[in-house]
């Protein structure tokens, strides 16, 4: 057996070649399409009429992030089989967004954000709270998205960390500046079939080389626990992952910003159609890492498994590939932060606090202003490698104290705001609690039941209907409450 | 400790696999559904 | 104590653990990275440079057993390499030592390092998986019935 040095797998100059030619096609058609958004909804929202194809592919593609691709093979490592499994489940926040998807588009048909929705129904103080929690989340995703760009590009062909990440935020800043959500929305599509075909690619290799019984009787006999029926240490985690998911998509702009571009016919399709093809995706890249002992790979660091098994299958075109489909898992999901989140700024901040008589053209320069700015945010903590990952981690009690203050928004009239103020506060620092003195893995868990009881209980003791009417109302200025 | 067995391996596997390139097929379908209807955005 | 006259570069040395190196050490979760290199020994015996790379035509080899006397001992790894993951390990005992193995000639064993696997108990497990899956039912429960009532025009 021989480890490999995948420093030496590809040339540097590959690997700016191919971040030359990605970032002019990409940078490209930003500028093409942009050509489209004729005003702001067109920048913010591609006109609110995208359709069933590409709605679907932009959610799936941007719910791939590098994790999915490199964390996935990892986690097959550790955790086996309910490892894999445990993650696919993940795609159930994208199946479960559907309905709340088109609730949104019925209930606030010219709104912008998912702050909009919670100023509207809950008041300042709810909107405060959220906006900290969305902003630390986001800020957290982006940063760890440049990071692994960077550490990936440098692993696979030796260009210095921080010109692959530079090169990497470059690019995805500029095509969304130039082309806004059609940019965005287009290119997902692009990357969505680029990631499916190199995850299948990479599988139907593995294959060619390897019978399934030989695979399976080398992990059997080796690695008996990551099949275990009852793997603890994977079960243990199991619904604590799946709320830290329910939680990023039900709160964050990405996923509202899509619910109000897509077209209202198609939109809950679109959603459980993206939830559906990203199911497979954890265990087809799982599968990578489970090959590697039965190929006789030596794997030091269980996180490089994914470009090892490659390049051994493949060589240099193996290397080129997850290259390929690692850019396309990163820019998918940086450049949707990026829109959303200076869609947030823009909507939220600028025009609610500064100048809410801005126009459309101030608006949309604003916005531009925004990208750019959380661009150069997120480079400088890239830089120094600050990887945000615990910081990534430790959002999860975060962002799971937004769901039932959310579902209870759109479904339940009578739902309390002092009760979700009190939710996400509450759950945010109990889940952080549980986090650091009891356990990772119970903290989201612990965070999503405290805010569940808060707001079912707060409700019930002290009802307080809303009209729904007066949230639809185009006046985005008012909240409901004071 | 229960293992699954080789077969519910197998399918796990070859399933996610076939899986994942439906997907490709059905997105790339749907583009060409819309696109026809002229509704792609 | 050495199978060979010391010409060091050829000689095959003791390898040892340098992650972890306390000998022992626990892996709850199945799995545990090792690391190992050749030992540097006693300043008396040694030449004072040791060249850090392995004799032609030699490579490490890596043991891992359920018993301590490696009665049925498994080869994880042979290679070049100084290190490796291990993963998929059920709970119990497991005993792993490293040397080096120059076609027929073998080095000397170096000390056996001990991991211990216990997994967290079935009670917790099983408590966690129960109360997720209620908040799980509840909040699936909200948006599903939610949705209905929305799509009946009720919430307007």
């Amino acid at each position: 057996m021989e480890g490999i040095d995948t420093q030496t797998v590809l040339q540097p100059s590959t690997g700016w070649l191919l971040l030359a030619v990605f970032g002019s096609i990409w940078i490209g058609l930003g500028i093409y399409w942009g050509r489209k958004a004729k005003n702001l909804e067109g920048f913010m929202l591609a006109g609110r009429n995208v359709g069933l194809a590409l709605g679907a592919a932009t959610a799936m593609a941007t719910w791939v992030t590098s994790n999915t691709v490199m964390v996935a093979p990892s986690l097959a490592m550790r955790q086996g089989i309910w490892g894999m499994v445990a993650y696919s489940t993940a795609c159930f926040g994208l199946l479960l967004f559907a309905p709340m998807a088109l609730r949104i588009k019925n209930l606030i048909p010219k709104g912008y954000t998912s702050g909009d929705f919670i100023y509207k129904r809950y008041g300042r103080v709810a909107w405060g709270i959220f906006m900290t929690i969305t902003s630390v989340y986001s800020l957290a995703w982006l940063v760890t998205m440049g990071v692994a760009g960077g550490k990936l590009i440098e692993v696979l062909t030796g260009i210095p960390y921080e010109y692959g990440m530079s090169v990497i935020l470059f690019v995805c800043v500029a095509y969304t500046l130039f082309g806004g959500l059609f940019a965005v929305i287009g290119t997902d599509f692009i990357q969505s079939i680029i990631i499916l075909i190199g995850v299948v690619a990479i599988g139907g290799v593995i294959l060619s080389r390897l019978e399934m019984p030989e695979i399976y009787q080398s992990i059997e006999t080796t690695q008996p626990a990551l099949l275990d029926v009852f793997m603890p240490v994977a079960l243990l985690s199991f619904f604590n992952l799946m709320f830290f998911g329910w939680g990023e998509v039900f709160h964050n702009n990405v996923w509202w910003s899509r619910a109000f571009a897509i077209r209202k016919k198609v939109v809950s399709k679109a959603f459980l159609l993206a939830g559906f093809c990203w199911f497979p995706i954890p265990i087809a890249a799982g599968f990578i890492a489970l090959s590697a002992a039965p190929l006789g790979i030596n794997i030091i660091d269980p996180d490089t498994t994914a470009p090892l098994v490659a390049s051994y299958l493949l060589g240099g075109t193996g290397a080129v590939l997850v290259f390929i489909v690692v850019f396309c898992s990163l820019a998918s999901s940086i450049d949707s932060l990026l829109a959303a989140t200076a869609d947030l700024l823009t909507e939220d901040v600028y025009k609610r606090l500064i100048r809410p008589q801005a126009s459309d053209a101030e608006l949309r320069r604003g916005a531009s202003i925004i990208i750019i700015g959380i661009g150069l945010l997120t480079w400088a903590i890239c830089w120094p490698k600050w990887d945000l990952l615990m910081v990534l981690y430790i959002s999860g009690p975060l962002v799971a104290s937004t769901i039932w203050p959310i579902v209870a928004g759109l479904f339940w009239q009578k739902s309390n705001p002092t009760a979700s103020c009190l939710a996400m506060l509450l759950g945010s620092m109990i889940g952080l609690w549980a986090y650091f003195s009891i356990a990772w893995y119970v903290a989201t868990l612990v965070s999503t039941v405290v805010s569940m009881l808060i707001v079912v209980i707060g409700t019930l003791i002290f009802p307080k209907p809303c009209d729904w009417r007066r949230i639809a109302g185009a006046d985005h200025t008012q909240p409901d409450n004071g | 400790m229960t293992l699954f067995s080789e077969n519910i391996l197998s399918l796990i596997i070859f399933g996610a696999l076939i899986w994942t390139a439906l997907g490709v097929l059905i997105l790339l379908g749907l583009l060409l559904k819309d696109y026809l209807n002229k509704q792609i955005w | 104590m050495y199978l060979q006259t010391p010409t060091w570069s050829e000689s095959l040395r003791e390898v040892a653990f340098i992650e972890p190196v306390d000998g022992i050490a626990e892996a709850p979760e199945g799995h545990i990275s090792l690391a190992w290199s050749l030992r540097e020994g006693d300043a008396g015996q040694l030449p004072k440079e040791l060249p850090k790379e392995l004799p032609k035509g030699a490579e490490y080899v890596l043991e891992r057993s359920r018993s301590p006397d490696f009665a049925d001992e498994t080869v994880l790894y042979q290679g070049k390499d100084r290190g490796t993951f291990v993963s998929g390990m059920a709970e119990g005992n497991y005993y792993f030592r490293v040397f080096i193995r120059q076609g027929e000639r073998v080095g000397p064993m170096g000390d056996v390092l001990v991991v211990n696997v216990t997994y967290v108990e079935r009670q917790k497990v099983v408590l966690l998986l129960a109360v997720g899956f209620l908040v799980f039912i509840a909040t699936v429960g909200v948006i599903i019935f939610g949705s209905i009532r929305s799509n009946q025009g009720e919430l307007n």
